[in-house]
This record gives structure tokens, sequence and C-alpha cells, in this order.
């Protein structure tokens, strides 16, 4: 996996939260004055923008498409990653689905302008996860609140780090250790040093017999 | 029938389009007109959606779209391009 931008952290959590169990549910902050027209035989999505809504928050055409591609790729991208890792399950709830479908908030009445979303690989996604709902598994929940967006990898790396640098603490310090001892007791004074030796030892008379008897 | 019996009738908002299940098991394509007495819903059906929004840039879709816009509801309701829809007829909204 990789790093998340601060709206795929909103997604997600919107998802976690059950506010977006399903696509519309998901991006439906970001589409006031904006419907989707969706065709589930040929994948054909089409964007249609209210004219009134694009005067009311003073943007151009230009500048709203590019917010609504970006919410609807980065929507059904993060969808179709977590759901491949297992984070979040993907049901369709009806058996029968209108074709072609819209949904969005708009005016119906009010002059629209319509825009054909090119990209294919998108518009597959769009239409499969249009008519989907999202089931959200305790891995999203640990995901977000306990790993803080960190994946499992980043996860992993970081216990490793930790266990190996601990490990290499350990050595370290005992290899300070069997040093110090060492150089104590190189450099300490030896109790044979402090009195005279003593010959009468046991052995070097063992030894002294055993030569002897030769 | 009161709101919030039926799951997802919150999302039964003016200006909004999904999808909900009726209890005769159809399942259909609407965008909210208005609520009335927080009882029944006006919709577009899908038929209305389809044919009002023009979706197709395409000389004849335009004018038959804005020939419906100048119809009256009733009118609209008898073409089936609106319809009124009790919240005790409906299963669940979808999205």
């Amino acid at each position: 996996m990789r790093i998340f931008t601060q709206t795929e952290q909103n997604l997600l959590i919107r998802i976690n939260n059950r506010q977006g169990i399903n696509l519309y549910s998901l991006i439906d902050p970001w589409i006031e004055g904006v419907s989707f027209t969706v065709n589930t035989v040929t994948n054909d999505v089409t964007i249609l923008f209210e004219q009134n809504s694009l005067v009311n928050q003073g943007v151009s055409l230009n500048q709203r498409l590019n917010e609504i591609q970006t919410i609807l790729i980065q929507s059904v991208n993060l969808i179709k990653l977590f759901e491949e890792k297992g984070y979040i399950l993907t049901f369709r709830n009806t058996n029968q689905i209108p074709n072609p479908f819209t949904f969005g908030i708009f005016q119906i009445n009010s002059p629209s302008i319509p825009y054909h979303f090119p990209d294919s690989r998108i518009s597959e996604l769009i239409t499969k996860y249009s008519t989907e709902e999202i089931f959200v598994t305790p891995e999203l929940d640990h995901f977000i609140n306990v790993d803080g967006f960190r994946t499992r990898e980043m996860v992993r790396a970081t216990r490793q780090f930790r266990v190996t640098l601990t490990a290499l603490i350990v050595a370290i310090l005992a290899l300070f250790s069997n040093f110090g001892f060492n150089m104590y007791n190189a450099f300490k004074p030896s109790s044979s040093q402090k009195g005279p030796i003593n010959h009468s030892d046991s052995l070097f008379k063992i030894k002294s017999s055993n030569h002897d008897t030769r | 029938m009161i709101r919030g019996n039926t799951k997802g009738l919150d999302l039964l908002r003016i200006n909004h389009a999904g999808i909900m299940v009726l209890k005769d098991g159809s399942t259909v394509n609407y965008g909210v007109i208005r609520i009335n007495n927080n009882r029944e819903v006006v919709y577009y059906t899908g038929k209305g959606l389809r044919e009002m929004m023009a979706t197709n840039i395409d000389g004849m879709n335009i004018k038959k779209a804005e020939d419906l816009k100048h119809l009256s509801e009733q009118e609209l309701i008898q073409s089936e391009h609106i319809k009124v829809t009790p919240f005790d007829n409906i299963e669940r909204v979808v999205f």
C-alpha cells in the first residue's frame, strides 16, 4: 500500500463511520449541483453540471470538473484497493438495477452541462461501485484508529526495526560488560602476587610424585 | 408511516436522485421533487430523468426535454415522467 492524502483519509473515515455505505453516500458532500448518469451495460458515465450551481459556487466548469473527477477517481480506487486488501467487502444489495440510472444532487429543470467521462477503466469502476454497498471489516477500524493510516507493511517494518534495535542495544551492552569484566580481571591485583608461592600445593605434589616414579 | 421507519428514507431529499426498492419488488430510479406531509414522495421517474435531463447532446433530445419541462405536473404524472409514491409502498432506499 501507499501513503494517503488528506481527502483519501477523510473518505476512509466516512467509510469506517458508515457514512459512505455506497459510492453515492461516500461522495455526497462533494457533489452538490452534480448528477451522474450510469449505463451499466456499456459502462458509460455522464456527469451533468448544473449551471446555476456553478454560478452560485463561483467556480468555472473546468475547476468543478477537476474537483469531481478527482473525488471520483480517488473514491473508486480507494474502494478497489481496500477491497483487494480485505479491509472492506462490497456486495450488491438489489437484484434489478434500472439501466441507465441517475444519482446525484441537482435541479432537473435547470440548465445543465453534460460531460462524458473519458476513461473507460474508471467508468467501469464507477459503474461497479455505484450499484454495490460497502461492508466494513474490523481491520479498517484498526487501520484508521490504531495504526493511524499506516499500512500493515509499515507497522511490521516499524516493529521489526524496534526488535532489531533492542537486540542490538542488548548485544552492545553485553559486549561492553564483557569487555569491562575482562579489563577488570586483567588489571586487578592477583592474589598470587600478594603472598609467596605455595610449593606445597597438592597438584604439584602429585605431578612431582609421578615424575619420581619414572 | 413516518420517515425513519423504512431503511434509507432520510435519503429522500429535494433534488436528490438515486435508486429505491418498492414493496412490489420493483427497483426504480428517482429524482425527488418534494415530500408531501412526510407521507409520500413526488419524484421524477427513471423515464423522466432520462428524457428531461437530455444527457445526449443531440438536437432531438434537447427539444423533447425542453417540451417536457413546459408540461404541468399532472401531465407529467399521466405520461409517467413523474410519480407519487407513499412511504408505505417503499421497501428501502438503496441510495
